[in-house]
């Protein structure tokens, strides 16, 4: 064999085995790939991922015209790792005060010990950026979601507000709480060696743009209306130096809440700086003895149990003596009068009122103030709303009597609005809806929230009866500066003396309220308008009615009703 | 492998090399060497792939960077908007530029003929009531 047959043969040999090594390894990859693929491919991305519940990312909340009041913005959360630490806290607190905006010593005092600690939450995108672009070991950010109000204190009361832990801590937030932050999805993301989040803490991460694409949560809350009786509430407050006031509106046919206002409230972006007298949702937890609002149930249900009819009048005194208890009518004439139920509804006449109501039997009477839904939660869904006390019987005559004028029976601003909404809806109330669906980004209903079913409390012809007294009050009783030119006007006013809070008896406090609905032949909505503790003037019909009136007349105009009434020169 | 090298004699005395004849060397690829090119083509195969990979990904990081900025970016602008719309806003706009509420609204009414409408009245306070 010569040299030259040598070489070719051993060449052969190594190519050939080089070439067999070469098939084996693609053989190798085929089987790993193709046959085994599934089985590593598990294996590999149980060790290189985890699972991250995306719920931490809350729905935007939008009123009934896709108008925001809640959306959920990226921020940055800077945390320190000091048992990553190169540098003295000191050396890192310089480097970061600036940054952070806290001084350096008590920057310091944070950065000391060993233990993982938040350095601050939900700070601006740009700063994390910053501070990611510092390199300083043992110092990371993670994206988070931050909830953002773009509209300030405007419902804040209802919206309520959520923590730093993206979790509802008052209000619808916390009422809906499950509905707003959504179904509950994972998403896997990459873990480095450690198992720290590697998609989470890029910037390039998709996982929040994906999130921040969801469906949205739309209120039965119009903000324009909103804003309409927060700002006239606002200046009824200061003119009258009241402590406190409410303006609820509802649609009474299907119990959307138009607008739900109550202040003083506060600025949910900065919440920590509120009082819990400004957060607390009052009109649904609160509750207040109705006063004089409470006839138009008590003359509903005499009509409804049969114990008066609509023609019957009453002899009315200045006075009338129940159970040994003197009740009074206000600025009445020292004569008799006879007041039928119309008159009586229209210049609020406790003795007149008494005297229908006291026609029923307890029993019977209490039976349809339940039927009002007295003394029972709305069913609002709202965290914390109150029962109100309807109080159990037996009734002596005495209790009986007071419950016709409203003491002795307690009830919440919104649970007062929904039991009036049966005059304005035909005899039938309906629970008070906030939210009326999920929808997505096109408008694709995701989730719906149909208004509760109607109750019954008093029949057709009934309510129309009551409308028609209701009518009467602002055409010629206590509610004429409730009339607004070109439509009638349907309402009640109340000026109940408040109870001493922790003591017996009553303050020279009120609470001045009118409950309303406009037009009164189709009812747009109601309304009812209230203000806690006025100073000067106490009466409703100076406070409250006024009030109802501003907000009624812009109302009308925003949603353009057209007026009914017409006025020729 | 074949080198096909020449002696000469260089002018200094030294041997060269001369020059590969790469047909030479294709030919005896072609004959004899197919398992060195199976062998070339699988790693400049592999080496393809995981550049091409290596590419897309880069770009789809890219992509999915965009995407999310441009997101992020939407939503700060929808913030502000919604801000800037709000009633009270634009309401404090108005009254800054001189405008007051309108005293009173006129609805036509196209086919009633004696149509009239209301001018404002002023609230007169009702009578004082009982509690």
């Amino acid at each position: 064999m010569s040299r030259s047959d040598l070489v070719r043969s051993r060449s052969r040999l190594v190519y050939g085995a080089l070439a067999f090594g070469a098939l084996v390894l693609s053989g190798r990859l085929a089987f790993i790939q193709v046959i085994d693929g599934p089985r590593l491919s598990a294996m590999a991305r149980e060790q290189r991922t985890r699972k991250v519940d995306l719920a931490s990312v809350r729905r935007e909340i939008i009123d009934r015209q896709g108008r925001e009041f809640a959306v959920s913005v990226d921020a940055a959360s800077i945390y320190a790792q000091p048992s990553e630490f190169e540098a003295s806290p000191s050396v890192i607190a310089q480097a970061l005060a600036p940054l952070l905006g806290t001084p350096a010593p008590e920057l310091t005092k944070d950065l000391e010990g060993k233990h993982w600690r938040w350095l601050q939450r939900q700070r601006p995108v740009d700063l994390g950026q910053k501070i990611r672009a510092l390199k300083i070991p043992g110092i990371g950010v993670i994206h988070e979601s931050r909830r953002v109000y773009p509209k300030g204190s405007l419902a804040s009361t209802l919206l309520g507000f959520v923590g730093v832990d993206n979790k509802g801590l008052a209000g619808l937030e916390q009422s809906y709480d499950d509905v707003i932050k959504g179904k509950s999805e994972t998403l896997l993301v990459e873990v480095d060696a450690r198992g720290r989040e590697i998609l989470r803490e890029s910037p390039g991460s998709p996982m929040r743009s994906m999130l921040t694409d969801g469906p949205r949560v739309e209120l039965t809350l119009d903000e324009t209306i909103q804003h309409i009786a927060e700002r006239e509430l606002a200046r009824s407050l200061a003119k009258h130096r009241a402590r406190r006031g409410a303006v609820l509106m509802m649609d009474p046919t299907t119990g959307d809440m138009l607008a739900y206002a109550a202040l003083p409230s506060y600025d949910p972006n900065r919440f920590r700086e509120a009082s819990w007298e400004s957060i607390k949702n009052w009109p649904a937890t609160d509750l207040y003895e109705p006063g004089s609002t409470m006839k138009i149930f008590t003359l509903a249900g005499a009509l409804e149990t049969g114990a008066v009819s609509p023609s019957a009048t009453f002899p009315c005194g200045p006075r009338i003596q129940v159970a040994g208890r003197t009740i009074t009518d206000h600025d009445a004439p020292p004569q008799i009068r006879h007041l039928d139920l119309k008159q009586i509804m229209e210049v609020s006449s406790n003795v007149g009122t008494v005297q229908a109501g006291l026609r029923m039997t307890a029993p019977a009477h209490r039976r349809m103030l339940a039927g009002f839904g007295f003394g029972k939660k709305t069913e609002s869904g709202l965290k914390g709303e109150a029962a109100g006390v309807l109080p159990a019987l037996p009734w002596r005559t005495i209790r009986q009597a007071t419950v016709c004028y409203g003491y002795g029976i307690t009830v919440t601003p919104l649970q007062l609005l929904t039991a009036a909404s049966a005059f304005a809806n035909d005899g039938t109330w309906r629970a008070p809806r906030f939210i009326s669906r999920v929808v997505s980004q096109d408008g694709t209903t995701v989730q719906e929230f149909p208004p509760a079913e109607a109750t019954r409390a008093v029949s057709e012809e009934n309510a129309r009866a009551v409308k028609e007294m209701l009518k009467q009050v602002v055409s010629r009783g206590t509610g004429t500066a409730a009339q607004i030119p070109g439509y009638n006007v349907a309402g009640k006013t109340g000026t109940a003396n408040k109870a001493v809070e922790g003591g017996v008896g009553y303050s020279r406090d009120v609470i001045s309220s009118f409950i309303g609905f406009v037009p009164a032949e189709k009812p747009r909505f109601i309304m009812l308008a209230l203000l806690d503790s006025p100073q000067d003037v106490h009466w409703a019909s100076m406070t409250a009615v006024p009030l109802f009136r501003a907000v009624a007349l812009d109302t009308l105009r925003y949603l353009g009703v057209q007026p009914n009434v017409v006025e020729r020169d | 492998m074949r080198t096909a090298t020449l002696r000469h004699t260089h002018p200094l005395g030294a041997p060269r090399t001369a020059p590969l004849d790469w047909r030479v060397l294709a030919r005896a690829n072609s004959r004899r060497n197919w398992p060195v090119l199976a062998v070339v083509a699988l790693l400049t195969a592999n080496l393809g792939l995981y550049v091409a990979s290596v590419v897309k990904e880069a770009a789809l990081n890219r992509l999915q960077l965009d995407l999310k900025s441009a997101r992020h970016e939407n939503i700060r602008l929808r913030t502000d908007l919604a801000a800037a719309r709000s009633p009270k806003a634009v309401e404090a706009a108005a009254v800054a530029r001189g405008m007051v509420p309108a005293q009173d609204v006129l609805f036509a009414r196209l086919h009633e003929a004696n149509a009239g409408s209301a001018p404002a009245i002023a609230a007169g306070f009702g009578a004082p009531e009982g509690f």
